[in-house]
């Protein structure tokens, strides 16, 4: 899997001259990591024209707080942390995604697989593609960010963290709960 | 053998790599003798494999031509705060200078800014409204030109005299009045006294 590392070489330089106001040094950075940032936001919104206005705010965010940048971390983690952090922000204000509480929530838990669940392996890959997207809409903009970061973007438990702002142990367990619903969901997309 | 809802919350990390040693041989040990667990990694396994694969073509269904440019069009836009446009002018001082002409130029900037805000209180001691410089200036002054008359008024802190005029003809004899006190004075030598 893909490790981020700290800046070097030409991206070195390329961040060094757009800190200084350099547009067209930051114009190379936009065209080499607008697909990712387009890819975390399109993660937690899960709409494609929000997720292209939410990536140029976050290259636009990223120009102006570029001279706090510190090239101890890598840009690209660096930069992933103000998409998720926007696009998280505008998920909850748009209050789109579900919480379940209470009835929900217990009939939720009875839906977890059994120890001799069928597996939704069977199902070609074309039609799980289809059906993991529309799975995804059930996890809240948390759970689809670090899924997404960790199976996607390949990052490791502690880059997610520092992405998300969160502990090590909350990457986790969100992880593995949003791993085991998507899980759930399919299984009964897979009977229907 | 160890139960297994002590290993399913560990089998995600499992997957990912992300437990240590202790740990990554325990559920090693329970996958190999447990079908249920072992379906339920390999479950999340297929699950990345797709979610990639979902992820990948939606991806690729956004078009992304134009998109560096509508992001430049934004940041031209933008107006940088004065902060940031300072520290870019000094920025592209070390650039061009050496950093010793650097630290010049920002001194010269600080001294600039220190007599504009000073300039007052310089003004003040000119004008003499401070009686202590005022009368300390005069003295220096007297000695440079030698000349004998006192200014027409001298104020003092200490108000038991305040010698508004020196009047005499007469360098044996010294005469001052004060009228705002209605007071006159007249100062003689013992020598004076005593004819």
């Amino acid at each position: 899997m893909r490790k981020p590392s700290r800046p070097e070489g030409d991206e070195a330089e390329l961040i060094e001259r757009a800190s200084k106001g350099d547009a067209e040094a930051f114009g190379v950075l936009v065209e080499r990591y607008q697909r990712r940032v387009v890819g975390v936001a399109l993660a937690v919104v899960h709409n494609q024209d929000d997720a292209l206005e939410l990536a140029q705010e976050t290259f636009v965010r990223a120009f102006q707080n570029l001279p706090k940048f510190e090239s101890r971390s890598s840009f690209s983690t660096w930069l992933y942390r103000i998409a998720a952090n926007i696009a998280i922000d505008f998920r909850r204000h748009a209050g789109r995604h579900s919480i379940l509480r209470g009835e929900e929530a217990e009939a939720e838990i009875g839906r977890l697989p059994s120890s001799h669940g069928d597996s939704f392996r069977a199902v070609a890959r074309s039609e799980l593609s289809h059906r993991i997207q529309e799975a995804l809409k059930e996890l809240t903009p948390e759970h689809r960010a670090v899924i997404l970061l960790r199976e996607v973007e390949g990052l490791s438990y502690d880059e997610i963290s520092e992405v998300l702002q969160c502990p090590r142990g909350t990457v986790m367990s969100r992880l593995h709960y949003a791993r085991n619903r998507l899980r759930v969901v399919l299984k009964d997309l897979d009977r229907d | 053998m160890i139960d297994c809802s002590e290993i399913r919350p560990l089998l995600s990390a499992f997957g990912d790599g992300e437990l240590e040693p202790p740990e990554l041989l325990k559920v090693a040990r329970h996958l190999a003798g447990c079908p249920d667990c072992e379906r339920e990694a390999a479950d999340f396994s297929a699950l990345g494999a797709g979610l990639r694969d979902s992820y990948e073509a939606a991806l690729n269904a956004i078009p992304l031509d134009g998109f560096a440019e509508a992001v430049q069009a934004r940041i031209v836009q933008l107006r940088p705060s004065f902060v940031a446009r300072f520290q870019r002018w000094l920025a592209s001082l070390d650039d061009q200078f050496s950093p010793a002409l650097s630290f010049a130029s920002a001194a010269v900037a600080v001294a600039v800014l220190t007599a504009i805000v000073l300039t007052p209180y310089v003004r003040d001691y000119m004008s003499g409204r401070n009686p202590q410089i005022a009368a300390n200036a005069y003295h220096h002054l007297n000695a440079i030109t030698q000349e004998p008359r006192l200014p027409e008024k001298m104020l003092a802190e200490d108000s038991r005299a305040v010698i508004s005029k020196l009047e005499s003809e007469n360098p044996a004899v010294a005469v001052w009045s004060e009228p705002h006190t209605d007071t006159t004075v007249i100062w003689l030598p013992d020598q004076q006294a005593g004819r």
